[in-house]
């Protein structure tokens, strides 16, 4: 193969300058001439009947243009990526606090917010379901026409209790962890107007434009092509921005104002209003024989999925998915269920249900390791995967599998190798603090589904011109979301065209100029995005050859079919394609005061081949950030349905000083042969692992198990207390 | 700035109809302390003291019923860092905590409160955040308060021609509620001068490392008595009672006793004892009882090993001295 020119280096971002001079323009930047702010009345209820809405008093606020409820919706008024059972506006029932009641749009932000406060809507209030085992009861009020059970799943291989009786270990636990916020940067923003054509257009900050457009144009009863959506920029998603959020509001305002609006949710109305990560209940029993060899995994998984379903039958179908990790298990026996109940709403979050079931069983190889006295790593290594091994929802693996490369990667590592030595310091403490201070290293290891799965249109098509100056553009309507995806895709295509970097140019997210790429989520966009820009690079060549670049350049589309398993067991189940990664954790806890420190972290991800290395490091970086979120700190509460931090003060973030400055990245490159130039993807992959590793750690430092999230100071101490006593 | 008139009550009716109405919010900056006690004599009950803001921006709902915003962080007077008659260490609460922390004489005659003032939030915070802001928020949180009252400050208030001081902690009435009126303004506190050579410390506890509120913290002030012990022992805990708590129970526990271990938990456990905290989104009342004694006990430990390598290298010294 041809020594690579751009593609496995460290480009500037494409976007780097204009992103440090504050010129790139996000959707909440954007401003127009005449626009209206709009302003959501959102729920007071975490369940209700609606009696009646009058908003005669906040369409009589001065500067308000008009007050907007359900029939107003011209079209099917309701929407979801999967199932439509969310209401643009609600007319019955609201069935979570972030629910929207009412729109209102007006000549000035306050005059908008004034109005919301005016708009009287009385309720019958409804005691809220609240605990997804009660909501499961026949007998339980019904949250959605098809009862509570939005989903459900069971998959057998082999037969765990033979698996059991074998077993010489056998470990039980039950796991919980809660709903995480996706806490991007800039909430969700957008604006909407007419554009010269009469297309009703949305510049927003959704994850998939196409989608959008089809369920705005299904909301307001208009045909596709009279519907625009746009979304190149925006700070942050996550998963948090794949359905939508503000696109329709502002749609229908437009529609019936036929002026230009904004919207930007405020925090708290971000926090109560979007999908978050489902919090999750987890049982499981795992066995292993005297040699080390896991022998059966039995798992119950009770998703609650909150008011809507949003994806969160996918999200529980990935949960299953990987709810042994990445092992060969003879026998495994999972019973999945994906509940509503009236706690928020649930949806995409990086890893999507993975990071769940990792925190589970990653606990549960630690436990069996322990019960074994074997090595974690080298009991990890013994059970993994390999390509033509029987996954544990009984289908082969056919493509590489980077498990074992990662895990052994990380056994040479140097935090795993001279762990002892690291345990030992305490040379940032006095002698009499010493005792008090344990340390501890613990490892997790992941594989994470690449594209939607089976079943689930899954495709990229892109643009390429070249023009007569050698310059070349890159249409795909897959979002710029802080990832560098526009620079990976540069550097594809500056490499297989034979231009160099500069001489590419990324346009982005446009349903009017760019051809559907598909979702901007599931780790696929390199991957997706990158192979059909190398099958359009080669049509481009052979037309080069062909004929002579006339002045408007020439233009290619391909698309790009993700290949997927040949079984389907579901929706988007199974996935053909994974990625892998093993983590290492150092952690130290004070047993004083219960205090938590991470104090480095290794990641070693099997993405593929490394197409962008300063933005694959960026993605480890952010994704160990978030990993320690998880583990230590973010948790949504509520009292019975009702939202109890809504905002940073409370809601609690890593920071800066959280996050080890010591965090090594180490691509394990398992190339993988159906990706362009050997890449697959790692958003997801980077973060998932870290949780774990962390909790094996903290059992490393202080012989505690935790197995409820986030561990708090708190807990910890009460631990330790317990333990002594 | 009206000249007349003296402030002005307003009742609850008048209030509400006023957040509702979108009054106009003015900002003006006043630099000299005479002109803030004028504005306030005047229009004191509508306005609102903002010299970093770093509370009240981020607070639930901003200036509900204040439609003046004073910046106050120009104002040179209460910048202002003096030693007066008796070794007196007069500090302006316009400086900001890291003004504070960067201050070469209040090193020398108030570390404890540079100590505290280094734990407030962030770099970001306390560049903006001051000490009279601190204070005039008045949480039982606030990390330069228990600092303050080992240091036996008082608080020096202006009004328009008339100064008030305040024990510190008399200062304090409620959680957000100080002694002040609306027609003045906090502009110093008085730090007398100690004797001896001081030990201190300042230890918190928060939801993670950076940017956080403390759920619960611990200073202590003390003179080094012999090697091995200490005398003149203050000790005050924030957030773990409605206001910040001197702990005399600690104090006398720790007076003139040696440092070793088992006194050390004696004074830990009569510290979780004092303490009388709540549940709340931050934490646990159980927490905090536990978490003040483990501050505590860290403090004390740092403490007793630096004096212990203080005391051999005394010894070697000595030694050395007289071998030679
Ligand atoms: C992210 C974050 C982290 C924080 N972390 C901490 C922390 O770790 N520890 C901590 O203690 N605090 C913390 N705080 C709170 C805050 O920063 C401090 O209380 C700071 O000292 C407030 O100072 P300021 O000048 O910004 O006050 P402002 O917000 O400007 O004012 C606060 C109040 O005091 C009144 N006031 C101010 N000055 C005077 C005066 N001279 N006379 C009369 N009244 C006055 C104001 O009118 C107002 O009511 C944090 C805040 C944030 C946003």
């Amino acid at each position: 193969m041809k020594a690579l020119k751009t593609v496995g280096r460290r480009p500037r971002r494409l976007d780097a300058e204009a992103k440090v001079l504050g010129e790139l323009v996000y959707p909440s930047d954007r401003c127009l001439e005449g626009m209206l702010w709009v302003e959501v009345v959102r729920s007071a209820h975490p369940h209700a009947r609606i009696e009646s809405v009058d908003t005669s008093a906040a369409a009589a606020v001065a500067g308000v243009v008009c007050v907007l409820t359900a029939k107003d919706v011209p079209g099917e008024n309701a929407f979801g990526i999967q199932i439509q059972d969310m209401p643009v506006l609600c007319h019955d029932r609201v069935r979570y606090m972030g629910d929207a009641v009412a729109l209102v749009a007006a000549e000035s932000r306050a005059a908008a917010r004034e109005a919301v406060a005016r708009v009287r809507v009385d309720y019958e209030v409804l005691e809220p379901i609240i605990d997804p085992e009660q909501a499961m009861q026949p007998d339980a009020p019904a949250l959605h026409p098809g009862g509570n059970i939005l989903h459900r799943g069971h998959f057998q291989k082999g037969d765990v209790e033979v698996g059991f009786k074998k077993s010489a270990v056998i470990i039980e636990r039950a796991y919980q962890v809660p709903m995480m916020d996706h806490a991007y940067l800039e909430t969700e923003a957008g604006v909407s107007y007419y554009d010269d054509s009469g297309s009703l257009t949305v510049e927003s900050c959704g994850q998939y434009v196409y989608r959008d457009q089809t369920q705005i144009a299904r909301a307001l009863g208009l045909p596709l092509e009279k519907v625009r959506v746009t979304a190149p920029y925006t700070g942050g998603a996550f998963g948090g921005k794949d359905e939508i959020t503000v696109q329709i509001h502002l749609a229908l305002v437009t529609y019936h104002t036929k002026r230009p609006a904004k919207m930007v949710l405020s925090r708290d109305e971000s926090i109560v209003s979007h999908t978050k990560r489902h919090p999750a209940r987890m049982w499981y029993k795992t066995g292993a024989s005297k040699s080390g060899k896991l022998l059966a995994v039995w798992c119950r998984l009770v998703s609650d999925t909150g008011a809507y379903a949003s994806l969160g039958g996918p999200v529980l179908n990935l949960m299953m998915e990987h709810c042994a990790g990445p092992y060969l298990v003879p026998n495994v026996s999972v019973d999945g269920f994906a509940v509503y109940t009236n706690n928020g709403f649930s949806g995409a979050f990086r890893g999507f249900g993975c990071t769940q079931a990792c925190v589970a069983i990653e606990s549960q190889m630690d436990l069996m390791a322990r019960a074994l006295r074997r090595d974690p790593l080298a009991f990890r290594r013994d059970n993994v995967l390999h390509k033509g091994d029987r996954a544990a929802l009984d289908y082969e693996m056919k493509t590489k599998v980077g498990a074992e490369a990662t895990i052994r990667a990380a056994g040479r590592g140097k935090l795993y190798r001279t762990r002892g030595k690291f345990k030992r310091d305490r040379s940032e403490h006095t002698r009499s603090m010493a005792p008090y201070i344990k340390r501890g290293v613990g490892v997790a290891s992941q594989m994470q589904g690449l594209g939607l799965g089976v079943g689930l249109p899954d495709y990229a098509e892109v643009e390429l011109n070249f023009s007569p100056d050698g310059a070349v553009t890159v249409r795909a309507s897959t979002s710029e979301l802080g990832q560098g995806a526009y620079t990976a895709y540069a550097q594809m295509a500056a490499e297989c065209m034979g231009v160099p970097l500069e001489k590419v140019r990324v346009v982005g997210a446009d349903t009017k100029t760019t051809p559907d790429s598909g979702t901007t989520t599931a780790s696929r966009t390199t991957y997706a995005v990158g192979n059909a820009i190398l099958m359009a690079a080669g049509k481009l060549r052979a037309e080069l050859d062909k004929r002579a670049v006339g002045l408007e350049g020439i233009s290619v589309r391909e698309t790009f079919h993700l290949p997927v398993a040949d079984v389907k067991l579901g929706d988007g189940l199974p996935h053909l394609l994974y990625s892998y990664g093993t983590h290492v954790a150092l952690v130290e806890v004070n047993t004083l005061t219960g205090e938590i420190a991470v104090l480095a972290v290794e990641a070693y991800l099997d993405g593929g081949r490394v197409i962008f290395r300063t933005g694959f490091e960026g993605q480890s970086e952010g994704g160990v950030a978030q990993g320690i979120g998880y583990a230590l700190f973010e948790e949504v509460l509520f009292d019975r349905g009702r939202f109890l931090n809504t905002n940073f003060d409370t809601y609690i973030l890593p920071t800066s000083m959280d996050v080890p400055a010591d965090i090594r990245t180490v691509p394990v490159e398992v190339k993988e042969d159906t990706g362009p130039y050997g890449a697959k993807g790692v958003s997801e992959t980077c973060m998932v692992g870290v949780t774990p590793a962390i909790l094996n750690a903290l059992h490393d430092a202080i012989g505690v198990r935790f197995t409820r999230l986030p561990v708090r100071a708190e807990d910890v101490l009460r631990a330790v207390l317990e333990r002594r006593r | 700035m009206k000249s007349e008139g003296g402030p002005k009550k307003q009742d609850g009716k008048q209030r509400r109809k006023r957040r509702r109405a979108h009054v106009m919010v003015a900002f003006i900056k006043l630099t000299l302390l005479e002109a803030v006690t004028e504005f306030l004599w005047s229009d004191g009950p509508e306005s609102l003291l903002i010299p970093g803001g770093s509370d009240i921006l981020v607070g639930p709902r901003p200036f509900t019923d204040k439609h003046i915003l004073i910046d106050i962080s120009q104002v040179t007077e209460l910048k202002k860092v003096t030693v007066g008659a008796g070794g007196v260490l007069s500090v302006g609460v316009g400086l900001t905590h890291q003004e504070i922390v960067d201050h070469p004489v209040i090193r020398r005659r108030a570390r404890l409160l540079q100590l505290a003032c280094g734990r407030v939030g962030s770099i970001q915070i306390r560049n903006r955040g001051t000490l009279g802001g601190n204070l005039g928020n008045a949480s039982p949180a606030g990390d330069s308060i228990p600092a303050l009252a080992c240091l036996d400050a008082r608080v020096v208030v202006a009004g328009r021609s008339r100064r008030r001081e305040f024990d510190l902690l008399s200062f304090f009435t409620g959680p957000g509620e100080t002694a002040l009126q609306v027609d003045e303004v906090i502009e110093s506190v008085q730090i007398p001068e100690r004797e001896g050579r001081s030990v201190a410390f300042f230890k918190k506890a928060g939801q993670r490392r950076g940017m956080c509120c403390s759920k619960a913290s611990v200073a202590l002030l003390a003179r080094r008595r012999s090697p091995k012990s200490l005398s003149d022992v203050r000790v005050a805990l924030g957030a773990v009672a409605p206001t910040v708590l001197r702990i005399p129970e600690v104090e006398q526990v720790l007076e003139g006793r040696r440092l070793t271990p088992a006194v050390i938990r004696e004074a830990a456990e009569a510290c979780s004892r004092a303490a009388n905290p709540i549940d709340d989104i931050r934490s646990t009342a159980d927490y905090r009882r536990q978490v003040v004694g483990a501050l505590l006990t860290e403090g004390l430990f740092e403490i007793a090993d630096h004096m212990q390598l203080l005391e051999q290298r005394r010894r070697s010294a000595k030694r050395r001295g007289r071998r030679r």
